[in-house]
């Protein structure tokens, strides 16, 4: 099948023109001589190897006058595969004296690719010698104006000018150029200058064509365009092949491909390159785009003619981070993501390919910064390549400092070796934070499957908690943390562990399973764990806060801890001390009296009781827990065990013996922080015991 | 002895009368039915916050919801419970137990059991899916005020007519429904969770679909039945 050209009539159908309009003339002379006589001419069907026309009929009627009418008609004319062109009638006022001029021109097609279409116009055919031109006007409606200027030589060399302007909408959905249920608009001026040497051939063109208020909308209206002004310019030259150059410059208007939208701005955006047609390929080469505020890049395009894929090629990107991320990046993140609010500095370069998907990444970023309300990277370094057909590429990362949940964390320099579906660190790597280091053992990432997503295993090491609760608005601790840290994996936003976290804190172990977070990083993140801790010292521990002096080993679990948005939703809690050899189990006045407060009571107010007490400094004891159940804003409070109707939460021993007694078992969550914080700042800090 | 004798044998018998009603009565079938009033005040408070957070534009978190008695399958009537204590037993004629149990026994057939007053809603899962969609509701908001998007007859959120807003404004759309339904879907599958009953999702999906829509501001679109757009 050959598809139709109009600029290039097949020398056969050449031939069969010629004849027609051979005999055409002939019978117009032979009947010229006559006084008022109507010549007339039919054919049943004209045809070339990529058009044809049936049914038609040409009438020529002189008059006394020196004016004649032309009439014509064509049943139908194919072009090409477009749909046939039905019922064309054509008269106008024919003058023979300089030339054949046709004035007065009506033509009107009750069947077209742009539906039925009318117009008025003019033509004049002059010749002299073997040299000739053609003049043709059209206007209407649908047609717009149409302005034509053929010229032929002797040699058979020709030139054609053409201009017109258009209403977009009809012609858009005549050629098919968007889905037929999508609406379009604007106005669309446009020039054409072709050359040939022989009529039936060309040779070079040239043509501009430039929108105003162009705008086209899907039925959904999430691909739309609004006042949209470009203008393409190029031209072509046919050197055994077609080839030229193409620029596309865009003015004004925004243009939405939802999730994208791109905006023009104030400086044009302007897309320019050669082209080139081969016997199998079109490309586009040596191309540039130049965004202002964006960035400059080159490209390349290759499209088979017929089936394969099209091939491309973005190279030597030098964009700002800023604007990438903000266009071209971020309408692809959830909206709820933590990285869809990010604030990006920096340039980057890079080269990507792809046929059509992508095939190749080449980066390198000198300099970028990275922010969000929860993490922060600054200095930024980055340069690699990855490959979707390469096995194992290689790339460099590494910040200078950076934030996570206001947690300074230490400079950090990674090398990563990048397979086709994720990346694994080349070698462990240390991270330095709170004056201790968290060691990345392990760290991986993965961008295919069902299961993409980050992976670690390491340790953590010598981290303050001084520094930490300080940071975090934490009662202040003290100590450091070791803990190691099993897989930990990241998945859609959720972050799990498959085994145990534990760390080492006040003498103790804290063990942490079952941990999960969902939503990390994101709008109310909620965390699930399990907590335990053994063999906690007591005298450190409350040596960090204003609650008294305690001595003994604490065990005790968090069952189905909850934290929603980093605050205590839910858990069932119990804690109690432990006899162990050599740890004195003592008390102090000051921390009974804030256990008593804790605990619903008004710390010990009789006055002789008081008195008495007072006169101690720290009191022996047996036991010492408690117990919280936290649900739907109100704790359940529970002690070591019951007794009489409450709760023992101090058994004391020896003499002179205190005994805590809780009655109150459930106390409204803020309530019992607020007693906690008060319990914790009011009265001196003592220091006793060993 | 002839009197003992009768006595000891007609006890017998009741006690045979009663193992084989208790036989008959212990295949009871609990019906569990979807606590429909509990789930639209559960609907009404929680849409009701979430139109508020639209409007005032604040993220808050959710305070604890009242309606906050855990969810308790009333149990069936059991017969062994509801059986006389041996003492009034022994006063009793079989012909009186008989009576007793099979009235018991009809009742627990015909009588289904059903859920609890009040729908379970202090789960955490619970508290984080309302605070998500309280944070995307003032995101929703002008969306909806210019009917851009709607709600479906089912408690979602679809696109209505996205030229109701500028270009820019559309770029983000798609994305921004998309988390409001996953949000609003975790929320139907958490409160189903947290009273123990995953099937219940779709049903407390529809109360909250309607809810979504009766307690719309004017203005707001929202699918009928049949899935015509209409404008509140």
């Amino acid at each position: 099948m050959q598809d139709f050209n109009p600029l290039r009539l097949p020398t056969t159908a050449g031939f069969r023109l010629r004849y027609w309009l051979i005999f055409f003339c002939a019978g117009f002379l032979l009947s010229g001589s006559a006084w008022a006589q109507t010549l007339e001419i039919t054919a049943a069907r004209v045809q070339g190897a990529a058009w044809q026309a049936q049914h038609l009929r040409v009438m020529l009627r002189t008059h006394a006058q020196k004016n004649a009418s032309l009439q014509f008609q064509a049943g139908i004319l194919q072009l090409g595969k477009q749909r046939p062109w039905q019922a064309i009638q054509g008269n106008c006022v024919l003058k023979t004296r300089q030339g054949w001029s046709c004035s007065a021109l009506h033509l009107a097609i009750s069947g077209s690719p742009w539906g039925a279409l009318q117009g008025t116009g003019r033509f004049q055919v002059l010749r002299s010698g073997g040299a000739g031109s053609l003049h043709f006007q059209l206007e209407g409606a649908k047609l717009g104006k149409l302005t034509l200027l053929a010229r032929s030589a002797a040699s058979g060399r020709w030139q054609l000018q053409t201009r017109g302007e258009v209403a977009l909408s009809d012609w858009v959905s005549a050629l098919n150029l968007l889905p037929a249920t999508w609406q379009s608009g604007g106005e669309l001026a446009w020039q054409m200058h072709s050359s040939g040497a022989g009529w039936s051939q060309i040779s070079a063109v040239h043509f501009r064509a430039q929108l105003h208020k162009g705008q086209f909308s899907s039925p959904d209206g999430l691909q739309a365009a609004q006042n949209v002004a470009a203008q393409l310019s190029g031209d072509g030259h046919l050197q055994g092949h077609w080839q030229g150059q193409v620029q596309l410059r865009w003015d004004e208007g925004g243009i939405l491909w939802s999730p994208w939208y791109w905006a023009a701005p104030a400086r044009p955006v302007v897309m320019q390159s050669r082209w080139r047609q081969s016997a199998k390929n079109w490309h586009l080469e040596r191309g540039q785009i130049n965004w202002p505020n964006l960035g400059t890049a080159k490209f390349a395009v290759s499209e088979p003619v017929q089936g394969s894929k099209l091939d491309w090629h973005l190279q030597d990107a030098d964009v700002a981070l800023a604007p990438l991320f903000t266009t071209w990046i971020k309408p692809l993140l959830p909206a709820s993501s933590f990285a869809a609010q990010a604030l990006l500095a920096g340039h980057l370069h890079f080269s990507v390919a792809g046929n059509p998907a992508l095939r190749s990444v080449h980066w390198d970023l000198p300099h970028g910064d990275f922010s969000t309300q929860q993490m922060s990277l600054a200095g930024v370094v980055s340069h690699g390549a990855w490959g979707a057909h390469v096995p194992v590429e290689k790339a460099v990362f590494n910040w200078q400092s950076a934030t996570l949940y206001h947690i300074p964390l230490g400079p950090l320099a990674v090398r990563v070796l990048l397979h086709p579906g994720g990346f694994a660190l080349q070698q462990p790597v240390d991270l330095h934070l709170l004056g201790g280091v968290l060691h990345f053992q392990e760290l991986s990432g993965h961008w295919t499957g069902s299961h993409s997503g980050f992976s670690m295993q390491g340790n953590l090491q010598g981290v303050s908690m001084k520094s930490l609760t300080q940071i975090m608005h934490w009662p202040p601790f003290t100590g450091t943390i070791q803990a190691s840290i099993p897989r930990l994996t990241y998945h859609a936003g959720t972050i799990q562990t498959s085994g145990e976290l534990s760390a080492g804190i006040f003498g103790g172990k804290l063990r942490v399973s079952d941990l999960q977070v969902q939503n990390f990083l994101g709008v109310m993140p909620l965390l699930r764990a399990n907590v335990s801790v053994q063999g906690l010292q007591l005298k450190p521990l409350t040596d960090a806060f204003h609650f008294g002096y305690i001595s003994g080993v604490l065990d005790g679990n968090l069952r189905n801890l909850y934290l929603l948005n980093w605050s205590p939703e839910a858990f069932q809690g119990h804690f109690e001390t432990v006899k162990t050899p050599g740890v004195p189990q003592k008390i102090s006045y000051q921390a009974v009296q804030s256990i008593t407060k804790l605990g619903g009571g008004d710390g010990i107010s009789g006055f002789f009781q008081g008195l008495f007490l007072r006169m101690f400094n720290t009191f022996s004891y047996s036991h010492l827990g408690m117990g919280v159940n936290l649900s739907n804003g109100v704790a359940e409070l529970s002690g070591v065990h019951p007794e009489n109707g409450g709760f023992v939460i101090l058994q004391g021993q020896g003499l002179p013996r205190v005994d805590i007694v809780g009655y109150n078992r459930r106390v409204s969550w803020d309530e019992l922080l607020a007693r906690l914080k008060t319990a914790m700042e009011t009265g001196p800090q003592m220091h006793t015991g060993e | 002895m002839m009197k003992q004798a009768l006595l000891k044998n007609r006890t017998w018998q009741a006690l045979l009368v009663l193992g084989m009603l208790m036989g008959l009565s212990a295949c009871v079938t609990v019906n569990i039915y979807f606590p429909a009033a509990a789930a639209k005040r559960l609907a009404d408070q929680v849409v009701g916050e979430v139109y508020k957070a639209a409007a005032h534009g604040a993220v808050s978190t959710p305070t604890a919801p009242t309606l906050s008695a855990p969810a308790q399958v009333a149990p069936a009537p059991a017969v062994p419970a509801a059986a006389p204590a041996p003492s009034a037993f022994e006063r009793l004629t079989p012909a009186h137990v008989a009576g007793y149990l099979l009235a018991t026994s009809f009742s627990a057939l015909s009588t289904p059991a059903e859920a609890a007053a009040d729908l379970n809603a202090s789960s955490p899962g619970v508290q984080a899916a309302r605070a998500q969609l309280e944070s995307i509701a003032a995101q929703m908001r002008p969306y909806f005020e210019s009917g851009a998007v709607g709600w479906t007859a089912n408690g979602l959120v679809a696109i209505h007519d996205a030229s109701a807003v500028p270009l820019q404004a559309r770029a983000g759309l798609s994305g921004l429904v998309s988390s409001n339904n996953s949000t609003l879907q975790n929320l139907y599958q958490q409160i189903a969770n947290a009273n123990g009953h995953p099937d219940w999702e779709g049903q407390i999906q529809q109360t909250f679909a309607q809810t979504w829509i009766s307690k719309a501001p004017a203005g707001y679109w929202y699918q009928n039945a049949s899935g015509q757009w209409q404008k509140k």
